[in-house]
């Protein structure tokens, strides 16, 4: 066995863990270079930290890493861009099991589709990944 | 032949290994008698799979190591759930208290870039870049440009 294959072996481990938790979302963000609109990502929150205790319950949401991370009333956990497209405003919440942008009212669905003129452009919405207590975020 | 493998695999994985400080006041002596920025790491290095994405992409490559040796100060806070990694007392008491100054919103990975004086010059999570991109960035930060 050559030096690189034994290193390749020790990094299988590693490689499959990512893979694994990754999924379909990798592939995306992998494609993507420096200035996306999806930098920071993926990140993972610990869902029995304090800083994640409105995701307990249903319709309760975080605003972390330029993200809104939602609990939505079916209780699945969804995520999307806090940027509103509408005029590149750091303003969107989660409201009533859509997300909302607080700046001029804004309104998309789940799956990011504008439901007012505002929201025409929809809004990016991001993956989850739930494994035991850690939520993983990616684009 | 497998016993040279071995071998040579200890030896690469002690010499690949990032020169991490653990202790916030040390980091923040070698900042102030190297000049240097500290940057600040926030893991879970045995359940957070963009943390380990990260450190193999950015952290574990040749070129940000060697950078790193001259020009930052490189400090980890891992927060390690599984019980075999648990680190001491003192240090995760010493981890939660960075976390509590520096990565209040709880999210992994997070780098923070610091001063000497331990004061934020600008923070990052995950990006899809080269070592050299986010030697750049990170620089892009302070004056070192």
């Amino acid at each position: 066995m050559k030096r690189k294959e034994f290193l390749k072996t020790l990094g299988g481990a590693a490689a499959f863990a990512v893979t694994a938790s990754c999924l379909g979302g990798c592939s995306k963000s992998d494609d993507s270079v420096t200035e996306n609109p999806v930098a920071g990502l993926p990140f993972s929150i610990d869902l029995t930290d304090s800083s994640s205790s409105p995701l307990a319950t249903n319709g309760g949401y975080i605003i972390v890493n330029n993200t809104v991370v939602a609990r939505d009333l079916s209780g699945n956990y969804v995520a999307a861009t806090n940027l509103c497209s509408h005029e590149q405003k750091r303003k969107v919440i989660f409201q009533n099991n859509e997300y909302f942008c607080t700046e001029h009212g804004a309104r998309f669905s789940l799956s990011g589709n504008g439901l007012n003129s505002d929201a025409s452009a929809g809004l990016t919405i991001f993956q989850t990944v739930l494994e035991g207590n850690i939520l993983t975020i990616s684009a | 032949m497998k016993y040279l493998a071995l071998i040579f695999g200890f030896v690469s994985l002690l010499s690949f290994g990032q020169n991490w400080e653990t202790s916030f006041s040390k980091a923040k002596d070698l900042a102030s008698q190297q000049n240097k920025p500290i940057v600040l790491v926030f893991q879970g290095s045995d359940w957070c799979a963009p943390c380990i994405k990260m450190d193999r992409e950015i952290w574990s490559t040749e070129i940000f190591k060697t950078y790193a040796s001259k020009h930052y100060i490189m400090l980890k806070a891992d927060f390690p759930r599984r019980k075999n990694n648990k680190l001491s007392e003192s240090q995760t008491k010493a981890n939660a208290e960075l976390a509590e100054k520096y990565n209040n919103q709880g999210f992994f990975p997070f780098v923070v870039m610091l001063d000497k004086e331990g004061n934020v010059l600008g923070q990052r999570g995950y990006s899809k870049i080269t070592p050299s991109q986010f030697i750049n960035d990170l620089n892009s930060m302070t004056n070192l440009n």
